[in-house]
C-alpha cells in the first residue's frame, strides 16, 4: 500500500497543496540522492527542483504501478544522469579549450580550508567521495539501499532490473567500499 | 551447497537483517559454516551498510520550497498559454461557428439563386451593400434584422428593422 496514494491522486488532479506536501516529504531524500550520486559535482538542489518539476508535469500520467517513492527516485536518477552527462560534455569542451593554458583543477579537491567545515559535512563528503569511486550501476544500487533506505523490490523497480541483479550490485558495491571507508572507521 | 558467487545475494539480505525463505536460510547457513571468506564478507556487508546509514541527512535550504513553487507557477502559466495556442483545441471550439457560417452561406446563395461571384465581382458588390458582418458590428441592428439579411441577402429598409425591436 502506497502511503502517499491520497496525496498523489489529489496532486494528479491538479491540487498544488497536495503536491507541496509530497515535496515536503521527499525533498530531503531527493536532494540527498542527488548529492550522494554526484559527490557534490552537480548542484543537488537544482537537480531536485528539476525532479519535482518533471514529477508535477508527469503526475497526470502516473498510473500507480509502483509507489510514488519508487517513481520519484526513478525520475531523480534520470535527472542526475542527464545533468552529469551535460557536465561531462562541458568539462570535455572546457578542458580541450584550456589544455595548453592551465591545468584542470578539481573544484572538490581545491575547496578552501575544509577543516572549518562542520564534522557532519566532512563525514558526508567522505562517504560521497567513496561512493563516487564505484561503477555507476553499483553506486546507484548501494545509495538507494543504504542511503535512501529503499527495499530491494523498490530498487529493482527504480533501476528497471531484476531483483537478483539489484541484490548482487549491492553486495559487490559494499565489498568494494570496505577499504574506502576504512579511514572513517579508524578516525572515530 | 551454495557457491561463494551464489552466496553474495543472500548475504546482502542477511546483513540487512532480512528474513529469507527457509530453504535459502538453510543453504546460506551451511555455506557460512564452511566458508571463512563469506563469513568475513558478511561482516564487511554489515559494517559498510552501517557506515553508509550513518551518512548525515542533507539539509535543504529554506528557499527550496519557495523557489519550487515559483517554478511550478511558471510551468502552469506556460502550459496554460500553450493550451490556448493549441490548434486542436481551437479547431474543436470554433467548429460550431464554422457550421453556422457555412449554413448562412448556403442559405444566402440558395435564396438568391445567384451564381457564385468571382473575387472581383464580390469586391465590387461589397462596396455597394452591407454584409452580414457589417450588420453584426452595428449595435443598433436587431437580431431579427441580421437573420432577415442572412436569409434574404437583402438589407432591411433604413430605420425599419431598427424600429421593429
Amino acid at each position: 500500500m502506497d502511503a502517499d496514494r491520497g496525496l498523489v491522486e489529489a496532486a494528479a488532479a491538479g491540487d498544488r497543496e497536495a503536491f507541496d506536501e509530497l515535496v515536503r516529504r521527499y525533498q530531503g531524500l531527493i536532494v540527498g540522492l542527488a548529492r550522494s550520486l554526484t559527490a557534490g559535482n552537480v548542484d543537488a538542489e537544482d537537480s531536485a527542483q528539476e525532479v519535482f518539476v518533471r514529477a508535477w508535469r508527469s503526475l497526470p500520467g502516473f498510473r500507480g504501478e509502483s509507489t510514488f517513492r519508487t517513481w520519484i527516485h526513478r525520475i531523480a536518477i534520470n535527472v542526475v544522469r542527464s545533468h552529469q552527462g551535460r557536465l561531462a560534455r562541458l568539462r570535455r569542451m572546457f578542458q580541450s579549450r584550456s589544455a595548453d593554458r592551465s591545468p584542470a583543477i578539481d573544484p572538490i579537491e581545491s575547496a578552501p580550508d575544509r577543516r572549518d567545515l562542520e564534522e557532519h559535512i566532512l563525514l558526508r563528503d567522505a562517504i560521497d567521495t567513496a561512493l563516487a569511486s564505484l561503477p555507476e550501476d553499483q553506486r546507484l544500487a548501494v545509495v538507494l539501499r543504504d542511503v535512501q533506505g529503499l527495499e530491494y523490490k523498490e530498487i529493482a523497480a527504480a533501476l528497471d532490473v531484476p531483483i537478483g541483479t539489484a541484490e548482487s550490485r549491492i553486495f559487490r558495491g559494499r565489498q568494494r567500499l570496505k577499504p574506502l571507508l576504512e579511514p572513517l572507521r579508524k578516525g572515530r | 551447497m551454495l557457491s561463494c558467487d551464489e552466496a553474495g545475494r543472500p548475504l546482502a539480505h542477511r546483513a540487512d537483517g532480512d528474513r529469507l525463505p527457509a530453504s535459502r536460510e538453510a543453504d546460506l547457513d551451511a555455506h557460512l559454516e564452511a566458508c571463512g571468506s563469506c563469513r568475513e564478507a558478511l561482516g564487511t556487508q554489515r559494517a559498510v551498510a552501517a557506515e553508509l546509514r550513518s551518512r548525515p541527512a542533507d539539509r535543504v535550504s529554506p528557499m527550496f520550497a519557495r523557489r519550487l513553487r515559483e517554478r511550478l507557477d511558471r510551468v502552469d502559466r506556460d502550459e496554460g498559454w500553450l493550451g490556448i495556442a493549441d490548434w486542436r483545441a481551437w479547431t474543436v471550439r470554433l467548429a460550431p461557428v464554422a457550421i453556422v457560417l457555412a449554413l448562412a452561406a448556403v442559405l444566402t446563395t440558395g435564396q438568391t439563386g445567384a451564381a457564385p461571384l468571382s473575387l472581383e465581382e464580390w469586391a465590387v458588390s461589397n462596396t455597394e451593400s452591407s454584409s452580414v458582418a457589417t450588420l453584426l458590428w452595428d449595435d443598433e441592428v436587431t437580431s431579427a434584422a441580421v437573420v432577415e439579411q442572412m436569409l434574404t441577402g437583402e438589407l432591411p429598409p433604413a430605420g425599419g428593422a431598427r424600429d421593429g425591436r
